[in-house]
């Protein structure tokens, strides 16, 4: 008998995160994931993958703070579970810093995290750039480990994963009942979507098994992030940067910032450096919408556009695409018999 | 987990739910699932009594009688069809494909078993398998026959069968073939050409204007083809003729919530359902899962939460005098 076809474009954090969660939830629906790259070649497999948020200007906080918290507490559980080293998926503990006060100390997600406290001026004393100081624990999720892990995960669902680059919605209407885009920075071209544009990271893997804490400055652009094999150190924020290749003065510059905030950084041994684009967008886009393909109209679910925060919020905004799928389930025509 | 399964039954992604009814005796039939109490189990006569209750609309006694005719008499052909045919009537898709193979693997020349399978498979999305009945009814039918070929190249099997039946349309130049026209009238709907096959069943129906599974089939091809009014007045008259057509009734209520009559909707499908209980000694596992899952649907529209945990638990009293729907 005929079931419903579902497909999902995009193989980072995010179309992965959603295959799952659709493929464990609808048994019924057959789920197929397509993708022009996969593990070890997304923009999700150089990120750091530490769990905090900005703030999205035009997304209501509560609907924020539902994606933050299913993502932690998603994460948290395998962190806390024996897969957490198959997922590379971690606690972690640090601070982040501020040069100026900031309007809000006490950020939204300030009760998601794990022990969220204001630092006090004796530990802020050795970052003499910095006035003020939030110290917590989160979590690291390391990509390179956790896509392959999910994918796993999404096959024993009886997911099916196929590389091929889409190039338009239409090559889809014919195999595919219903449409789930987490093409990221692929949504520009795939649904001419202006508004995704790239922003540009570069982040380097260092040898420095001492280090144990995490550190961020405020502004996003220097941080020190320990993981599992290695420690992450970054970054920059291009705007509109398509350069993926790696830039030395960026790595010098990184080299720099990092070791004002963490001295011992001199001494360690630079493994690799990555650069990445980050599908960034004024809000993600998590919606649903109906597409004219070749005379049918097809529904389309979209989950994209989370900039530099696709770990910390894809379990939570795939779980909201999962509702988005199954009202399109819903709503779609139902057929009477002959 | 259980709703969406449902979900995907009733849109014919998924084959029907038969999980209630536990197999006895497998042996008869592989395929079909007889009732595991039937009080007509010994009845004489059991065959004639069900086609007249099926004749009068109480369609589960029919079935039940019928049953018991072939278990009585597991070679009973004739039976094997009546109970098919019954069971699509009765909105039980798996049930009467198994029926009619069954009365085709004892009968395989039986043109209104094959005409009957054809329905039932394109019901359920199998194209193929709708394709290969009517290439066997044409292949059965003296008047036909002769235009089967062995081989047209390289055409898809849809198209295949539908130039046999065009060409055996050209044939009848003195007079319309109703049942020619009822297959021409299903190769349409395969091949979503849903105005032409609205023309199909209408010339059908003006030779046999009281046959109400043409009407059936008329509104249900004007719906799939977006034309829901009109089907609403197609399902109406297979209704006046015959008020027991589960099947036309299940359909008039997804016509009505697809034009936003969610009441109406709620209304019919909880006629269709109390239909299908009312007869003596049935229980619950008689009533169709994909019904009680489009009156979920349509109560989930209406904003009615104390009403959709009702339709959830499947309390039929609560949600009849709910919604004020008597005994028809």
């Amino acid at each position: 008998m005929k079931r419903l076809r579902l497909v999902v474009v995009g193989a980072g954090v995010v179309g992965f995160s959603t295959a799952v969660c659709i493929a464990e939830a609808l048994p019924l629906c057959s789920v197929t994931l397509l993708s022009e790259k996969f593990s070890p070649d997304t923009t999700s497999d150089g990120a750091a993958g530490i769990l905090f948020a900005a703030e999205f200007p035009d997304v209501p906080l509560e609907r924020q703070r539902r994606w933050f918290k299913d993502s932690f507490d998603h994460l948290l559980a395998i962190a806390q579970s024996q897969h957490a080293p198959d997922a590379g998926v971690m606690l972690s503990s640090g601070c982040q810093i501020f040069k100026e006060v900031p309007a809000n100390k006490t950020p939204f997600w300030s009760d998601l995290v794990i022990g969220f406290r204001i630092m006090a001026d004796g530990e802020l004393k050795r970052f003499p750039d910095h006035k003020f100081g939030q110290a917590f624990t989160s979590i690291k999720c390391e990509c390179s480990s956790y896509l392959p892990w999910l994918e796993k995960r999404f096959r024993e669902a009886g997911g099916q994963v196929e590389q091929r680059k889409v190039n338009s919605l239409q090559e889809l209407s014919d195999g595919f009942d219903l449409i789930v885009n987490c093409s990221g920075l692929g949504s520009k071209e795939l649904v001419g979507d202006a508004g995704v544009y790239p922003v540009r990271g570069q982040v380097l893997q260092v040898e420095a098994p001492w280090l144990n804490h995490f550190i961020r400055d405020g502004d996003g652009k220097t941080y020190i992030y320990p993981g599992i094999h290695s420690v992450t150190i970054g970054g920059t924020r291009q705007e509109g940067d398509w350069r993926l290749h790696v830039d030395k003065g960026d790595t010098q510059n990184i080299l720099e910032r990092c070791a004002r905030l963490e001295p011992s950084l001199k001494k360690a041994k630079v493994l690799s450096e990555w650069v990445g684009l980050r599908p960034s967008r004024r809000n993600p886009r998590v919606e649903r919408e109906r597409v004219q393909l070749q005379g049918c109209m097809v529904p389309v679910v979209h989950n994209y556009g989370h900039g530099g925060w696709g770990v910390t919020i894809a379990w939570g905004t795939a779980l909201d695409a999962l509702e988005l799928v199954r009202k399109c389930i819903q709503e779609m025509p139902q057929k009477a018999k002959l | 987990m259980q709703a969406e399964w449902e979900e995907l039954a009733r849109r014919n992604w998924l084959e029907e739910s038969d999980s209630q009814q536990k197999p006895i005796p497998p042996s008869v039939s592989p395929g079909y699932y007889f009732s595991t109490t039937n009080p007509f189990r010994d009845q004489p006569n059991a065959f004639i009594e069900g086609q007249e209750k099926a004749r009068q609309g109480d369609l589960n006694a029919a079935v039940l009688l019928l049953e018991a005719a072939i278990l009585q008499d597991p070679n009973d052909a004739e039976a094997w069809q009546m109970l098919g045919t019954t069971q699509a009537e009765n909105e039980n898709e798996q049930a009467a494909i198994a029926s009619l193979q069954r009365c085709l693997e004892l009968r395989p020349n039986n043109l209104q078993a094959l005409m009957a399978l054809a329905v039932s498979f394109t019901n359920s999305g199998l194209l193929r398998e709708a394709c290969d009945a009517l290439r066997r009814w044409i292949r059965h039918n003296h008047r036909y026959r002769h235009l089967v070929q062995d081989s047209r190249g390289p055409t898809s099997p849809l198209q295949d069968v539908l130039l046999l039946f065009q060409e055996a349309a050209l044939l009848n130049v003195d007079g319309v073939d109703p049942d020619l026209q009822t297959g021409l009238g299903v190769l349409y709907n395969l091949s979503s050409e849903f105005d032409k096959a609205v023309e199909a069943f209408s010339a059908a129906l003006s030779v046999r204007p009281q046959d109400y599974l043409l009407w059936n089939r008329l509104g249900a091809t004007l719906a799939n083809g977006n034309r829901s009014q009109e089907a609403v007045e197609a399902y109406s008259r297979a209704l006046e003729l015959q008020p027991g057509f589960i099947r036309s009734r299940y359909n008039l209520g997804i016509s009505c919530i697809n034009l936003g009559a969610h009441r109406e909707a709620v209304s019919n499908f909880l006629t269709a359902l109390n239909q299908q209980r009312r007869s003596q000694s049935c229980s619950q596992q008689q009533m169709s899962a994909n019904i009680w899952a489009a009156l979920r649907i349509a109560i989930s529209m209406m904003d009615r939460p104390e009403l959709f945990q009702a339709a959830n638990m499947g309390d039929l009293d609560l949600l009849m005098a709910a919604f004020q729907v008597g005994d028809l």
